[in-house]
């Protein structure tokens, strides 16, 4: 068990960067993943309380990821910038904690990540 | 031409009528001719028969077995017929010897016989009396007197006149008085009681022949007409088959003209119908294709609208991160620091602007189906307001729309329609003018119309209002009015505009059977 609170996901670097910037600034300890099979075995690794991914990435994609993750479960915010139907339904069925459109107000992320993790404590 | 033809008929019906009749004029005048020398040979006979008679009383006196033998001969034949031999005895004149009924020797003479009895002692012919009554009966006499008979002395003869008896039993076989109606009076005019003789309905109207006769010394009139056409029946009934079959043949004529007129009528309205039919038809398929140009044209902006939407999301979240953490490192200090301020500003605020820009994109490009539930159309319209309120120049008067009954549709999407038509209504009055929204539900459908007062457009500009990327605004993209077009039409609906540039423009919406059924409103 690391000291590593919350993984950002996104195969997009310049999202990947700045989210982990927002959220280290705001004293989280993060980790980050690039795709969604690193999401994945970085999830199995750790015991992060917070998991932010994209939906949409290469490999596994965010809402596989959210499918596959054992046990106890992280509580996992999905981001898309396509709202496509399938997607958000499978998201919510999943038990995502929230599935938020990019782009987002980066406030209401914040509250969203520390909503987040109190629901695991 | 119906009055041409009987006109025609009429007056060819009356010249063959007149030749027709001009013909049988002539034939009875010629018959009646005929008749007329058979009455007269048969008078001529009554003297020659009266004749033996006075000379076998001259030469052998009344009495003798001649004159007796000849007379009972003469009344044996007609047994109504009295015979008598008169002598005078200064003014009157007793019967001498008689044969046959109603006279006996010793008997006097007057009236009419008397006076025909004197007339034949100073004639030398045969004289008669008109006819005169004895008793229950009509009579007529004649008279023979010297020289057939010796002076003072005359043969008298009296017959019996039953018109209506000679009527039945044909006077003659003779041809004329087969084909004749002949009527003999003792007269020189018509006299119903001086007639003799008829041969027939007494002969009165229409074509009668006249002719005079003289006999005893007096002028007797026959009146003849035709029982039957002279000229043949069928020269007769020549008038009447000419207008029959003139007659016929105008209607026959006619009727071929109506049946003519209306077929032709029929099928100019068949002909004018079909075309009407084609060219609806050609019409519908005209628009039909517009529409089918325009979805498809609208279906490719669709996907490039989504796919640029889609695409720009991801630089936009991360700008937003990006300027976030900009600004998160710039000390607060309250020193020196406004311009850089200012400047985050202005990126946020564009940032904004291009956010919205990506959504408008993304809703125009997101076709969905309205997903129908019923709703109260003010409260829609007060939400509407309080999310794109009216500048502060700009009254809203609302008509009619307390009024309307729970209507049907996508409630996201029509309060999208009215969103749309608001702003564009604002932007059109630039903060000045009067917005009316005015609503009426009918049987079949529901109307809305939302009014401006603002700058109203051009021919040019009204036609192309619902293209997307139109516009004439300095901002926005133009799609809005094509967005609030689909989903006008997603409802089955419609949406006009009327404008006048400097006066305003209204847009009507149009959505057919939007009045929720009993059911659900209970």
């Amino acid at each position: 068990v690391s000291d590593v609170d919350i993984l950002v996901a996104d195969d997009e670097p310049g999202m990947r960067e700045t989210l982990v910037d927002i959220l280290s600034q705001s004293g989280y300890g993060v980790c980050a993943a690039s795709d969604g099979d690193a999401a994945l075995d970085a999830i199995r690794q750790n015991r992060f309380r917070v998991v932010v991914m994209d939906i949409r990435m290469p490999g596994r994609d965010g809402v596989d990821v959210l499918r596959e993750v054992g046990s106890p479960p992280p509580q996992v915010i999905l981001m898309t910038a396509y709202a496509h139907a399938n997607q958000m339904r499978e998201a919510h069925e999943g038990n995502a904690f929230a599935v938020v459109n990019k782009p987002f107000r980066v406030p209401e992320m914040l509250d969203l990540v520390a909503s987040a993790a109190e629901a695991v404590t | 031409v119906a009055v041409v033809l009987a006109a025609a008929v009429a007056a060819a019906f009356v010249i063959v009528r007149s030749a027709v009749d001009d013909q049988n004029d002539r034939i009875l005048e010629g018959r009646t001719g005929e008749v007329a020398l058979l009455l007269k040979a048969a008078v001529g006979d009554l003297s020659d028969s009266m004749r033996p008679l006075g000379v076998a009383s001259r030469l052998g006196g009344p009495s003798s077995p001649e004159f007796v033998e000849e007379a009972h001969a003469l009344t044996a034949a007609a047994p109504t017929r009295t015979v008598a031999l008169v002598r005078r005895h200064g003014t009157r004149f007793t019967v001498v010897s008689a044969a046959g009924p109603g006279l006996a020797p010793g008997d006097a003479l007057s009236g009419a016989p008397a006076a025909v009895a004197a007339r034949a002692l100073t004639s030398s012919r045969l004289v008669s009396t008109p006819v005169f009554r004895a008793g229950p009966q009509r009579l007529i006499a004649f008279a023979l007197g010297p020289p057939v008979t010796s002076p003072g002395t005359a043969i008298y003869l009296q017959v019996p006149i039953d018109p209506s008896a000679a009527a039945e039993a044909p006077v003659t076989q003779q041809r004329p008085f087969e084909e004749l109606a002949v009527a003999l009076y003792a007269t020189p005019q018509v006299d119903p009681r001086q007639l003799i003789v008829t041969t027939g309905p007494v002969p009165r109207h229409g074509q009668v022949a006249y002719r005079s006769i003289a006999v005893g010394g007096r002028r007797w009139l026959l009146a003849a007409r035709a029982r039957k056409p002279l000229v043949g029946s069928f020269a007769a009934a020549v008038p009447w088959i000419t207008l029959g079959v003139g007659l016929s043949s105008g209607v026959v004529a006619i009727s071929v003209i109506l049946l003519l007129q209306r077929r032709r009528d029929y099928a100019l309205a068949l002909v004018d119908a079909r075309t009407a039919e084609l060219e609806a038809s050609l019409r519908e398929l005209e628009q039909t294709q517009a529409r089918l140009v325009f979805q498809e044209r609208l279906a490719t902006i669709g996907q490039v609208a989504a796919a640029v939407g889609h695409e720009l999301r991801n630089p936009l979240g991360v700008l937003t991160n990006a300027l976030y953490l900009v600004r998160s490192a710039v000390p607060d200090d309250g020193r020196g620091n406004e311009r850089l301020e200012r400047n985050l500003q202005t990126a946020e605020r564009e940032i904004g602007a291009m956010a919205v820009i990506v959504e408008t994109m993304l809703d125009f490009a997101r076709e969905r189906e309205p997903v129908m539930e019923p709703m109260d159309l003010a409260d829609l319209v007060d939400e509407a307001l309080s999310v794109a309120p009216p500048p502060s120049g700009v009254e809203v008067v609302r008509v009619g729309l307390d009024e309307i009954p729970l209507v049907e549709g996508d409630r996201q999407q029509l309060r999208q329609v009215l969103l749309n038509l608001f702003t564009n209504a604002y932007e059109a009055m630039a903060g000045d003018g009067v917005l009316t929204i005015e609503a009426s539900q009918n049987r079949d459908h529901l109307d809305v119309s939302v009014s401006d007062t603002g700058t109203g457009m051009d021919d040019e500009t009204a036609k192309q209002v619902f293209d997307p990327f139109f516009t004439r605004k300095v901002k926005g993209i133009g799609l809005g009015m094509a967005v609030t077009k689909r989903i006008v039409e997603a409802h089955n609906g419609t949406i006009t505009t009327e404008t006048t540039p400097g006066l305003g423009t209204t847009f009507r919406v149009t959505i057919p059977n939007a009045r929720v059924a009993e059911r659900v409103r209970s």
